[in-house]
Parts: structure tokens; C-alpha cells; sequence
């Protein structure tokens, strides 16, 4: 059967759309990509083309320039601290809500799940408080902690479904082999639901690598700084001395990372 | 007198609800249904500002709109249209408006997906039926399409308010901090602008009490508005 011209046409039509788009979203980026190895001077002149010299030397420079690699390592170590946290938090307590019925267990696993729809935005007040009576503000292991908690509902909620799957006769015969839950929690939950443990890690570390806001008010020095908020102070600081060049350069690193 | 500030997150809402819709379900419609053959790479293109940090996303949105040097002002004057070249972030007007286009460009990816897989899910059977019966692809996709994938319509409807109210204001703060003027406020940024730059800590806890009750109201609106009963065929 032979295509009516309009069917190609409308194949080709569909197309359009789809090709602007992929302009709009590519687009920003390689113009950031280009722009960062222009001199500032050039990004005014010339802010659309190639930059006639590739500097790849301002790389480093900004990199040391603009305290880029303390606010790199606090970002890793809240990042790790927070998912880790999270982790020994979450999977004694998801398996403790799935396989142990003690009284109740039913109604905190309904808490939980309720607290994730709760606002993030309604905590801040409180914890601003709570982690400047217990000093912890300004604080990057406060930060840590502060996220770990943050994410606790929702990697209880994953790591629960994830728990249920696993028959319950595994553990039965390991508990007549005479372990105690721990070791079973250990032994057996744990390596058992890995898939669930890891899906959930990347996304909490996603999650604790690019937030901004309680970094932004939890965090006051700079050195504390994380990574987020180092980009968004240098763009304010950028304002005023036009160091845009630079700061293109800083904002490459952690979009792809 | 903060109030009217924050009226303005509806504006936000609104026009992000439709323009994520209408874009997901075409890009989702168009890269399941037509049998595009460079699907695959669209696909991973526009999921692409999804990974990207939300405060990466508005700062280089703030160099498009910069007046000066932006992609923005400069591609109208590349066109011959120097007159509607604009300060954009710097303007009251246009401030508001400028932020939704980088919303919808972050927040399409996700969305996309989430319709992709439910209309993947659809049985063949049913457009050949449809077919048979004479029906064009576009009352296909109204009669067929539509009324099977609504429950995900709806629950990314659903997602794209809770987000918005809950969470908008980010990009807000990176891209203009709430100005000028004030006049960019969404309730997130006021909040964080009363408690921790004015220290007017009990207005800002005010603020998120407002905010709670608000989102659950619109929740519970939402709700109400799109029940349907779940289409069978």
C-alpha cells in the first residue's frame, strides 16, 4: 500500500516539534560548554560563536580561584554521611515494620508514608532552632544529619516493598538453624533486597548532592559551603566583578558529575 | 500585606500544569505512536535537564535571560526584533513570566516517561479495532489514547501542583531571589526571606502553615475535580 503524500507530510510535520525541542534543551548547554572557554571580554563580543582559543588552563584556575574544591569535598561528604545515615536508619527499621507485627507497626508505617507528604518547607523554622540549640548549625555533619532524616520516609516506604518480596521460609529456616534476628537481618534481609538498597541510595545521594535550600540556610561560612550554594555565591559574586568566563568554567563541573 | 505575593503561585501552577501536559503528551504521543525511528535519542535528550541540578538549571537560565548577552535578547536581535528585547529578570512584568519556561524545560522529561509507559501499556488490539471502525488517528488519540492513560494524567497533575507549591521556589530564589521588587515572591521563597533574612521568624512559620493548608486544599480540589470513573474497554 502506497503512503498518501499527506501521510508523509505529517510524518515529517510531526517531526518539527520534535526537533525545535531538542534544539531548546541542547542548546543551553553547549552554549554554557562554549562560553566557558571564552575570555570574558569575548563572551560580549561574540556571545554566540566558537571561542577563537580554547583555554583549557582557567579550568584549574577557577577551580582553585573560587574555593571550588572544599566546597566539592563537603559536598561528597555530606552526600555519603547522609545516604549512609539514611541506610543504617532505614533498613532495620523497614524490616522491623514488615516482618516483626508488634503492637502498632502497622500505624508507624502509616506515619511514615504520611510524613513524606508533608513539606520540606514547614521544617525549616524548627530544625533551625533545634540545630542551633544543640550547635550543629553550620555544620556539615548537622547538614548530613539533617538530610538523612529528611529522606528516612521515603527509603522506608521503597525499602519495605522491597523487604515483603522476600520469602518469609528463608528466614524461618535460618531462625530454626538458631540465628537471632540481627544476624538474619544481616545475613539475609540485607543482601537479599541489594537492588532495592542501591535504587534507593542513588536516589537520596542525587537527592543530597543538588539541594540547595537547607544547605542555604543551615550552612553559614563559606567554608561549609556545599557545592550547590558555591555556584550560586559565585553567581552573585559574578554580578558585580563580570567574572562570567570563570564562572561559566565552575558551572560545568558538578552538572555533569 | 505579603498576601498578594502570594497569590502569585497559582500563576506558576497554572501555566505549568498546561504547558508540561500539553508538551509531555505530545512528545510522549509522537515518540510511542508514529514509530519515529530516532525515538531512542530523543528520548534520552529530553530527560536530559531532569538530572541536572535545579540551581545549575537556573543559573544558566539566568545567562539566557541576561540582557546583555543572553541567548534570549540577543536571538531577537538576530531577528530583526530589537523592540521586544527586554531585561527580562529585571522587569516586574516580565520577571514571573520568564520563570515558567525554565520550569517546564526542567520538568518535562519526567513526565514524558510516565505517559510513555502508560501508553506502551495500551493493547495494539484496541487502535485496530479503532481503525476497522474508520477512526482517524486523531479520534483515535481522543477516544482511545486519552480516556485510557487519564489515571497518569492525573496523577502528574497531581505531582506538578504538589511540586510546584512545595518546591518552585528554588528556581525562584537562584534566578531572582524574589525580586524585583518583590515581585517574583512564591510562598517557599517568601517564607525563607521573612524567617532567615528578615528574621521575622514567626511570620515565616505563619507562611508555612499557609503553605500546608493550601497545598492540601488544592489537593483535595484536584481530587474532586478530575474523578472519573476508570475508562474499560
Amino acid at each position: 500500500m502506497k503512503k498518501s503524500v499527506g501521510q508523509i507530510l505529517g510524518r515529517t510535520g510531526i517531526r518539527i516539534p520534535l526537533i525545535l525541542w531538542t534544539v531548546a534543551v541542547l542548546y543551553p548547554i553547549f552554549w554554557m560548554f562554549l562560553g566557558s572557554f571564552k575570555s570574558n571580554a569575548e563572551i560580549y563580543r561574540n556571545p554566540w560563536g566558537f571561542p577563537e582559543t580554547w583555554n583549557w588552563q582557567n579550568y584549574a584556575e577557577a577551580w582553585t580561584n573560587f574555593n571550588i574544591d572544599t566546597s566539592v569535598f563537603n559536598s561528597l561528604i555530606v552526600t555519603v554521611l547522609g545516604a549512609a545515615l539514611t541506610l543504617v536508619l532505614a533498613i532495620p527499621t523497614s524490616y522491623a515494620i514488615e516482618r516483626m507485627n508488634f503492637r502498632g507497626s502497622k500505624f508507624l508505617f502509616t506515619l511514615y508514608v504520611s510524613a513524606m507528604m508533608i513539606p520540606m518547607v514547614l521544617g525549616w523554622i524548627p530544625l533551625f532552632f533545634l540545630l542551633s540549640e544543640i550547635n550543629l548549625l553550620d555544620n556539615i555533619y548537622g547538614l548530613a544529619i539533617v538530610y538523612a532524616v529528611s529522606q528516612l520516609p521515603f527509603s522506608i516506604f521503597v525499602l519495605t516493598s522491597f523487604i515483603s518480596t522476600i520469602p518469609k521460609s528463608l528466614e524461618e529456616a535460618a531462625a530454626i538453624d538458631g540465628m537471632s534476628p540481627y544476624r538474619i537481618l544481616w545475613k539475609i534481609i540485607t543482601p537479599l533486597s541489594m537492588s532495592g538498597i542501591i535504587t534507593v541510595t542513588i536516589m537520596n545521594a542525587i537527592q543530597f548532592w543538588n539541594e540547595y535550600f537547607m544547605a542555604l540556610i543551615f550552612l553559614q561560612s563559606q567554608e561549609n559551603y556545599t557545592l550547590a550554594l558555591a555556584i550560586d555565591f559565585i553567581s552573585s559574586e559574578a554580578e558585580y566583578t563580570n567574572a562570567w568566563a570563570h564562572y561559566l568554567r565552575v558551572l560545568l563541573s558538578p552538572s555533569f558529575l | 500585606m505579603g498576601v498578594e505575593k502570594v497569590i502569585l503561585s497559582p500563576f506558576l501552577v497554572v501555566t505549568k500544569v498546561i504547558g508540561i501536559m500539553v508538551l509531555a503528551l505530545f512528545i510522549a504521543v509522537a515518540l510511542t505512536q508514529l514509530k519515529i525511528k530516532e525515538a531512542p535519542f530523543y528520548r534520552i535528550v529530553f530527560f536530559f535537564p531532569n538530572i541536572m541540578s535545579i540551581v545549575v538549571i537556573g543559573i544558566l537560565w539566568t545567562f539566557i535571560y541576561n540582557p546583555s548577552m543572553g541567548l534570549v535578547n540577543s536571538g531577537l536581535e538576530f531577528l530583526g526584533l530589537e523592540s521586544l528585547a527586554r531585561p527580562w529578570l529585571g522587569s516586574e512584568t516580565w520577571a514571573l513570566p520568564s520563570l515558567v519556561l525554565p520550569s517546564i524545560w526542567a520538568g518535562i522529561g519526567l513526565f514524558m516517561l510516565i505517559l510513555m509507559g502508560a501508553i506502551s501499556n495500551i493493547s495494539k488490539s484496541y487502535y485496530e479495532a479503532a481503525e476497522i471502525d474508520g477512526a482517524s488517528e486523531w479520534q483515535q488519540f481522543w477516544k482511545v489514547t486519552l480516556p485510557l492513560i487519564w489515571p497518569q494524567i492525573k496523577i502528574s497533575i497531581l505531582y506538578i501542583v504538589i511540586t510546584t507549591l512545595n518546591g518552585s521556589f528554588i528556581i525562584v530564589q537562584v534566578m531572582t531571589g524574589g525580586g524585583p521588587n518583590n515581585s517574583t515572591h512564591v510562598m517557599g521563597s517568601y517564607l525563607y526571606q521573612q524567617a532567615f533574612v528578615q528574621y521575622n521568624f514567626g511570620y515565616g512559620a505563619t507562611i508555612g502553615v499557609m503553605i500546608l493548608i493550601l497545598s492540601l486544599i488544592t489537593v483535595l480540589i484536584l481530587q474532586f475535580l478530575m474523578r472519573s470513573e476508570k475508562t474499560e474497554y
